[in-house]
């Protein structure tokens, strides 16, 4: 693996994608902090705009990492590593590694951006360590992401029908943390009654839950500066990134490659 | 002989079709090994195999005294180079990019052997232009170039000049047999053109339905595809007596029926048999060419 790491960091960084997926990032960062800055009547504090992108990002990332691990297979190349003798495994895992510092990189392009213009234009309401620990809890949901997208990508083995899957499972996971998100919003009293679309008990658990297992729910969580349990939130990045892993070496140790 | 790849009952089922069945095959050390066999044949289902690109169903193959199934087989296989189907390249990147990209991937640090390569298939003047531009030779000779990155000692080349111009036929031709005898690099080369094999290949292996029909080296098929006259009389061992009188290569079939490797004056035989008391039944002349032997071989047209 050590020696297809540099081969695939190359592929990763000397091509358009990735620059123009952190372009892309960057463009809508600075263009959500003009829409909070000039659109709202209210003055807009800096937890609600540093990590605002993230809701985007999911998306972007489907793209980029359907791409670039797709493309190993559009191109054959693929074909070289495995019949220069590195091994399934190494294949995988070293793609998994470039896609992880891939998503990393954009997030802090991105959040870097947001952070720049925040502290210059909007009120400061957290502090450093705050900022700190979200950005951690943000890197874990990054790496989420990459092992979804690259593990779908790689054992699909079709760049199209990969960004396609990607994409459709990005959009999907968006709206079901738009879902889950409005039933945890709610207020539990509206105007001194109680509302009825607010969940409680066991289904406000489950709706926690879902609104932890999902990477956009943590990306919901994140761009307002709030978390509903981060030990849970880290603990479901970690299960994510080794079901995905053991099932995306197990499988791609035994796929034919056409 | 000493053999780079043997496969032992190698099968593949894809679902209920089965593209392999049983194969069993030898490419000697140094050869140049055509493996014929129509469209669908199992051809690129062998070479995905041995490329460890696929998994067979059943049976194995060894890879340079490896079996499949070792955990180094990886240690063989880098001793092998191939260009399984289209040529694997980025096409956003010009061929030196490419080759770099393929030095990477094997772990070479050094660039230095890059511009050889590329002059050794004749693409050292390709410069900047992508690989998406390029015509279907140079992509196909920037494939094996790539395949040859590593320096190995084994090159397997799936139906290398499909599609390709004469002029791409011939330099790719000339290449295969450069690496072969200047090289000395053994050559596994899969194609349904069979007269362009005939130019190349010292081995020959013939499958059919994913079962190996035939394998023999291109002396045998040349003896077997030899034009002759078969002649069939009473007594072969008369006949033996006058051909060897006469200085006339033959080989005798059977107690009645000899092949005779040479223009005779058909009159002169008769009357020299005739002084040994010996008939001629009948004569016609035999003349097998590559496609006519392979079309024997499996069967006709009736399967295509």
């Amino acid at each position: 693996m050590n020696k297809l790491l540099p081969a695939d960091f190359y592929h990763m960084y000397s091509r358009k994608w990735f620059w123009l997926c952190s372009v892309a990032m960057i463009l809508i960062a600075v263009m959500l902090c003009i829409m909070q800055y000039t659109a709202m009547d209210y003055a807009v504090a800096i937890d609600r705009v540093i990590f605002l992108p993230m809701a985007f990002y999911g998306v972007a990332l489907a793209a980029l990492i359907s791409i670039f691990v797709g493309e190993d297979f559009s191109d054959g190349v693929i074909k070289n590593k495995i019949i220069s003798g590195k091994t399934r495994r190494a294949v995988y895992f070293s793609n998994l590694i470039v896609s992880w510092s891939a998503c990393i990189a954009v997030y802090v392009l991105t959040i870097a951006t947001s952070l720049a213009i925040g502290v210059n234009c909007f009120e400061i309401n957290v502090t450093a360590g705050e900022i700190i620990n979200f950005a951690v809890l943000g890197m874990f949901t990054c790496l989420t992401y990459g092992s979804i997208y690259c593990t779908i990508t790689i054992l699909n083995g079709n760049k199209a029908i990969a960004i396609t899957v990607c994409m459709g499972l990005a959009f999907f996971l968006l709206f079901l943390c738009l879902h889950s998100n409005s039933m945890l919003v709610q207020q539990e009293y509206v105007d001194g009654v109680i509302n009825p679309h607010y969940v409680t008990g066991i289904k406000r658990t489950i709706y926690e839950v879902l609104h932890d297992v999902n990477p956009f729910g943590q990306a919901a969580q994140l761009s307002d500066m709030t978390c509903i349990n981060p030990v849970r939130f880290v603990g479901v990045d970690f299960i994510w990134m080794i079901v995905t892993s053991f099932l995306g070496g197990l499988f791609f140790d035994k796929k034919d490659i056409k | 002989m000493k053999y780079v790849l043997t496969t032992n009952a190698l099968s593949k089922s894809y679902g209920r079709f089965q593209a392999l069945d049983e194969l069993s095959m030898h490419v000697p050390k140094g050869a140049i090994y055509g493996f014929v066999g129509k469209n669908g044949a199992g051809k690129t289902t062998l070479i995905r195999l041995i490329c460890g690109l696929q998994h067979p169903t059943s049976g194995g193959y060894i890879l340079y005294d490896r079996k499949n199934t070792e955990k180094d087989i990886g240690k063989s296989r880098r001793r092998m180079g191939a260009v399984v189907e289209s040529p694997s390249i980025y096409g956003d990147m010009t061929a030196e990019e490419n080759l770099k990209q393929q030095y990477r991937i094997l772990g070479i640090p050094s660039f230095e052997g890059i511009e050889e390569l590329l002059k050794l298939v004749g693409l050292e003047h390709a410069g900047k232009k992508k690989v998406r531009n390029f015509s279907l030779g140079m992509g196909q000779r920037l494939g094996i170039a790539i395949a040859l990155a590593g320096n190995p000692d084994f090159l397997v080349l799936d139906e290398p000049i499909n599609g390709l111009d004469p002029q791409g036929i011939i330099e790719i031709r000339e290449l295969i047999l450069k690496l072969n005898r200047e090289y000395q690099i053994t050559v596994l080369i899969s194609s349904h053109i069979l007269n362009e094999l005939s130019k190349l290949a010292t081995h020959y292996g013939f499958i059919h339905n994913g079962h190996m029909v035939k394998e023999m080296s291109a002396e045998e098929l040349d003896a077997a595809c030899r034009k002759c006259i078969r002649i069939e009389v009473n007594d072969t061992k008369a006949l033996a007596r006058v051909l060897d009188e006469m200085h006339i290569e033959y080989k005798i079939l059977s107690n009645i029926q000899a092949d005779i490797f040479a223009k005779v004056n058909i009159s002169k035989l008769a009357a020299a048999l005739a002084k040994e008391e010996c008939e001629i039944i009948t004569c016609r002349e035999q003349d097998e060419s590559l496609e006519s032997y392979y079309m024997n071989l499996v069967g006709g047209g009736c399967n295509e």
